[in-house]
């Protein structure tokens, strides 16, 4: 019997430095650039425990309504932050404005979190929809597949291969949430509250990357050549992107007309930012729409290992 | 040691192969032949694995195909082109393949040194594939697929792209290896190759198989001898041609560039038959024996759509 092991491992391996190679350096440096950035603008607003109506939330009569309408908190963090960085940069000092750490908080899902989760996609739809589909091109994918290894397991191993460069940016991405919970809202928020946001972000960057990698070796399976396939992924990443940033939008609209509010609410609540803000109110929601995420991940890692099983293979 | 029985395979709307059969037997030489699209390399695929058939069976070593895994610990595929991982040398591509068989690598070192001689690339083996001739691309491929000391070795094509040095090094490892016990099945445009390699034959045609035997009992059955007659005036050629088919001793005549030729059983007995009655009906200018090709066969069988 074949030590099948020592096959897995060198294909994940080859694998690993094939994508470390030629994928991530320049993915990389774009990220901690776009990411520090971020980062550092969220910890430069001051934020404090204040409650209920502030002196900025005076100027728009809207109030926060904490759990009970999250897209109107939404839009009046988004405000907040606005008018606060606009009173910095016409001032060139600190905002003078405290913010409520719940805006805090939102900010630092819209900004560095949102830039580090579609940093982290793209990376991951990237290495693994050239995995197979390069390998289909070069027509060396046949040395693969005439050897003892299982095909399902030459499939998952150049999966783990793939993702495995994502790893290193998973880890930058829990150190700086780490850093900016220590730094601006520990103080004021409790410590299961900061615990628990910690392994959200955490959670949904290795689900998020999961599900991207699975869409990427889905296409990598059904496409013949790497570039058509890495560009179907990046399309699908913009699509997604797009949408996303509608959605950020959306409850901005949701305060203009009473008429249309509950319909772009129906809306907005799939969006998975909206869904994101939710589960600051509720651990639950949030694992629910985790949950989804890695079934629909499955569903694409499994249905392109079915068809790679079962696909004719040219040398 | 190879049995296939009703293979069918569909590409779209083309059948490939239409109930192909095939018996390869354990320690022999075997040739897969045929015009072009007649379904050799897909034949080839089939039997590696890497392309799955629509129906059919096939039993590897009494092992079903579909037992994918035990199947490919037996076999060995050399393509028609190989395609490498360009940016590897021979010797660390080696030493790849040779994870994926589960080698440790003591015996992984030994057997890729051993092979590297074997195949004549010592000297370049930690040179970057990408420098590689057609040729060197080749022996890596050859050693790849003799890595794990397979039973069974598939061959499409071994012999497109080599110059006749290296066509000459090919056929003697080939050689060798049928000495070792090995089981190899070789496609092949090349007739005269597969005339030399091989024990026997199967031709395809249209995803069929035409014929399956030994190349003596082929030989035989087309006809062991050829006598090739020059006469003195064209005009008799006709007439002679219908003359000698109707020998029983003939199992064929053509004429070919002012010469007629016929194909016998037997050399003792019926070469002296032909020369008797041919010379009865016309001068007889020369007269020269030659022995029945593959080629011959090839076409008597597929009826001259060699490509």
């Amino acid at each position: 019997m074949v030590n099948l092991f020592k096959g897995v491992f060198a294909i994940i391996f080859d694998e690993l430095k094939f994508a470390i190679r030629r994928k991530t350096i320049t993915s990389y440096i774009l990220f901690s650039f776009v990411f520090a950035i971020s980062l550092y603008g969220t910890y430069m607003q001051e934020y404090g425990a204040a409650q209920g109506e502030m002196p900025l939330l005076s100027m728009f009569p809207i109030e926060l309504e904490k759990g009970v309408a999250p897209l109107t908190d939404f839009a009046i963090f988004l405000m907040a932050f606005f008018v606060s960085a606009l009173q910095s940069a016409s001032s060139g000092t600190p905002p003078d404005v405290v913010l409520p750490v719940d805006i805090g908080i939102t900010l630092f899902i819209i900004a560095p979190i949102l830039i580090a989760l579609s940093s982290l996609s793209k990376l991951a739809v990237r290495l693994c929809a050239s995995s197979i589909a390069r390998e289909r091109e070069s027509k060396t994918l046949y040395h693969l597949l005439v050897s003892p290894q299982p095909r399902a397991m030459a499939y998952l191993s150049k999966f783990i291969g793939a993702i495995g460069a994502a790893i290193p940016m998973i880890v930058l991405v829990f150190a700086g949430v780490v850093w900016i919970i220590g730094a601006s809202f520990v103080p004021y928020i409790e410590v299961e509250q900061a615990a628990q946001l910690k392994n959200q972000v955490l959670i949904a960057s290795i689900v998020t990357t999961f599900l991207f990698a699975s869409i990427g070796m889905f296409l990598s399976t059904i496409t013949r050549n790497e570039e058509s396939a890495v560009n179907r992924g990046g399309w699908i990443l913009k699509i997604m992107i797009v949408l996303t940033t509608v959605w950020i939008f959306l409850p901005i609209f949701s305060v203009a007309g009473e008429s249309t509010a509950s319909t772009i609410e129906k809306i907005t609540m799939i969006s998975p930012l909206t869904l994101d803000m939710i589960a600051l109110y509720g651990g639950e929601m949030f694992n629910q729409y985790m949950l989804i995420q890695l079934g629909v991940g499955l569903l694409f890692l499994f249905s392109g290992m079915m068809i790679f099983v079962r696909q004719d293979v040219e040398y | 040691m190879i049995n296939a029985k009703n293979l069918t395979k569909r590409f779209g709307k083309v059948d490939a192969l239409k109930g192909l059969n095939l018996h390869v037997k354990k320690g022999s030489i075997q040739g897969l032949i045929g015009p072009n699209g007649a379904g050799k390399s897909t034949t080839i695929k089939i039997l590696s694995t890497l392309v799955i058939a629509n129906s059919g069976d096939v039993t590897i070593n009494d092992i079903p195909l579909k037992r994918g895994v035990s199947v490919r610990s037996m076999i060995g595929v050399v393509p028609e082109t190989p395609r490498l991982h360009e940016n590897k040398s021979a010797r660390s591509e080696l030493r790849f393949h040779a994870k994926l068989y589960g080698m440790s690598q003591k015996e992984a070192k030994s057997r890729i040194s051993d092979l590297l001689y074997a195949v004549q690339l010592e000297d370049a083996a930690d040179r970057p594939i990408r420098g590689y001739s057609t040729g060197m691309k080749k022996r890596v491929a050859l050693a790849l697929a003799l890595l794990h000391e397979p039973e069974i070795l598939l061959l499409d094509e071994p012999m497109s792209g080599l110059d006749p040095v290296i066509r000459k090094q090919f056929k003697e490892i080939i050689l060798d290896l049928k000495e070792m016990g090995k089981t190899i099945l070789v496609s092949d445009h090349d007739l005269y190759t597969v005339e030399e390699l091989c024990d026997s034959v199967t031709i395809i045609q249209d995803g069929k198989t035409v014929v399956e035997d030994t190349i003596e009992s082929l030989r035989h059955e087309t006809g062991s001898i050829a006598i090739e007659l020059r006469v003195s005036d064209d005009s008799t050629m006709d007439g002679l041609e219908s003359k000698l088919t109707s020998l029983d001793c003939v199992t064929d005549v053509s004429q070919k560039r002012g010469w007629v030729i016929v194909k016998v059983r037997d050399s003792k007995t019926d070469i002296p038959v032909v020369i008797h009655t041919a010379s009865n009906h016309t001068d007889i200018l020369e007269a020269k024996q030659t022995k029945i090709t593959l080629e011959d066969i090839f076409l008597k069988f597929a009826g001259g759509h060699h490509g």
